[in-house]
């Protein structure tokens, strides 16, 4: 697994984590340079669905980054966000998921150092915990069975 | 033991179909060749004679509500008149929670309930949903057959998570494994979405192509994706009638991880679905001390 690299896709806030991972890159902070990063008005904005896409898509991470408890743009997004992925986590695990895939961050605008350590964090975990197979060997399950199908079918 | 409250479920249904209470009632009639029991749909007085109500009644009817016709003859001012036990009932106020259907266009025949049979006809075993199941006397009705708790009936005992708390106890890499050989047979026929009373969205998410969350083809690649999105929108909603596992052709137990959650929401939010019409859904609100120690 040497040559892992993960692929970690992040949910930014727009009014904190996103501005806050823009200050990791003003002021020069070095991080981890798997994470792609997608725009997003507030936690709150994420579902569950665009989680679970970016995972079956490919993704061996995820992050969402929102804004500190308290310091909601739209006064309670990321508490509502907070019950949902509370319960996502729940989930992923409940179906054999590591639920460490799915990572959850308070940063503000204000802190660029946070969003670099968070990343090289989750980098890090995501990386010990390898790619995330589940997904893909569900459709490849199918297509060996296809496969056989299609086999049969030719005799 | 359900005789009595047959008869006076007919004669009840009988009295509202005649003055006109109510445009029909949704309950349970004798099924094919009068084995079981399949959901009669009575819009007269004498259609209401052919009402049942025994321990094979196992279906949950408010599925009935949210689909199109009812939905039309509630808009156009009729009353729907249905029969629920209190699993039942819970998904009603769900739907009422949700503001899927309003107070005044259904009339509930509320049922006393010791459990109800399991899928398999000849299986004489209480439904596991029935084992220790908390609404005996149902927690919405306007016309109430049975005495209640007056009459000391109780639930079949029994854990209701037994199962959940079994799978919970195993190794990730086991549930894993467990759920991948589970869902490998799914089929995307969506009969669990079909009987699920709480899924009435006009337009599901799995028909949604722009952008398309979950893969149309029926071959296991969205399978998972597919389930997990259900349970997420089920959660704190799924009042645990177990319909989608009865209704999977594929034998797959996907009321398992709808309990599951319920299970998880109710330990941690303290919010038991359908249990109060007055309540705040449990993902419409939050609380401060809400648990958030996963959060970095």
């Amino acid at each position: 697994m040497a040559d892992f690299r993960p692929r970690i896709v992040a949910f930014l806030c727009n009014w904190c984590s996103y501005a806050g991972a823009d200050l990791a890159g003003t002021t020069r902070k070095k991080h981890r340079a798997d994470v792609r990063i997608i725009r997003v008005p507030c936690s709150g904005r994420v579902a569950p669905a665009m989680i679970v896409k970016a995972f079956e898509k490919g993704a061996d991470g995820v992050v969402v980054g929102g804004c500190h408890p308290g310091d909601c743009h739209y006064v309670s997004g990321n508490y509502h966000a907070r019950r949902r992925f509370y319960t996502l986590r729940k989930l992923l695990d409940f179906m054999g998921i590591e639920e460490e895939r799915f990572q959850v961050t308070w940063c503000s605008a204000a802190e660029g150092d946070k969003w670099a350590e968070t990343v090289n964090r989750v980098c890090d975990l995501v990386e010990g915990l390898g790619p995330l197979t589940t997904f893909r060997e569900m459709g490849e399950a199918v297509s060996s069975e296809m496969r056989e199908i299609k086999k049969v079918a030719d005799e | 033991m359900q005789t009595n409250s047959e008869s006076r479920l007919r004669e009840e249904a009988r009295k509202l179909l005649a003055t006109g209470a109510v445009e029909v009632v949704v309950g349970y009639g004798r099924g094919h060749g009068g084995e079981g029991v399949r959901p009669l749909f009575a819009k007269s007085a004498d259609e209401a004679g052919g009402l049942v109500f025994n321990e094979a009644c196992v279906h949950n009817l408010a599925t009935y509500l949210s689909k199109e016709p009812c939905r039309q003859m509630m808009l156009r001012g009729g009353r729907v008149g249905i029969v629920a036990k209190g699993c039942d009932a819970r998904a009603i106020v769900v739907l009422l929670q949700e503001g899927q259907i309003s107070r005044d266009g259904v009339h509930v025949i509320g049922m006393v309930c010791e459990g109800v049979r399991g899928a398999g006809a000849e299986d004489d075993d209480k439904a596991f949903k029935c084992r220790g199941c908390g609404v005996v006397t149902p927690p919405l009705y306007d016309t109430l057959i049975g005495d209640g708790d007056a009459t000391g009936a109780a639930p079949p005992e029994g854990d209701p998570l037994e199962d959940v708390n079994e799978m919970s106890s195993l190794p990730r890499e086991e549930r894993g494994d467990f759920w991948r050989e589970q869902l490998s047979r799914c089929i995307k026929c969506y009969a669990c979405r079909q009987a699920c009373p709480m899924c009435y969205c006009e337009t599901c998410i799995t028909e949604k192509s722009e952008p398309q969350w979950i893969d149309k083809p029926s071959h296991p690649r969205g399978v998972l994706a597919y389930h997990l999105i259900r349970a997420m929108h089920l959660a704190g909603r799924c009042v645990g009638c177990g319909e989608c596992g009865r209704a999977c052709p594929m034998d797959i137990p996907v009321d398992l991880i709808s309990r599951y959650l319920a299970a998880e929401v109710e330990g941690a939010f303290d919010y038991r679905a359908g249990m109060d019409p007055e309540a705040t859904p449990v993902f419409r609100t939050y609380g401060e001390d809400d648990p958030g120690d996963f959060i970095g």
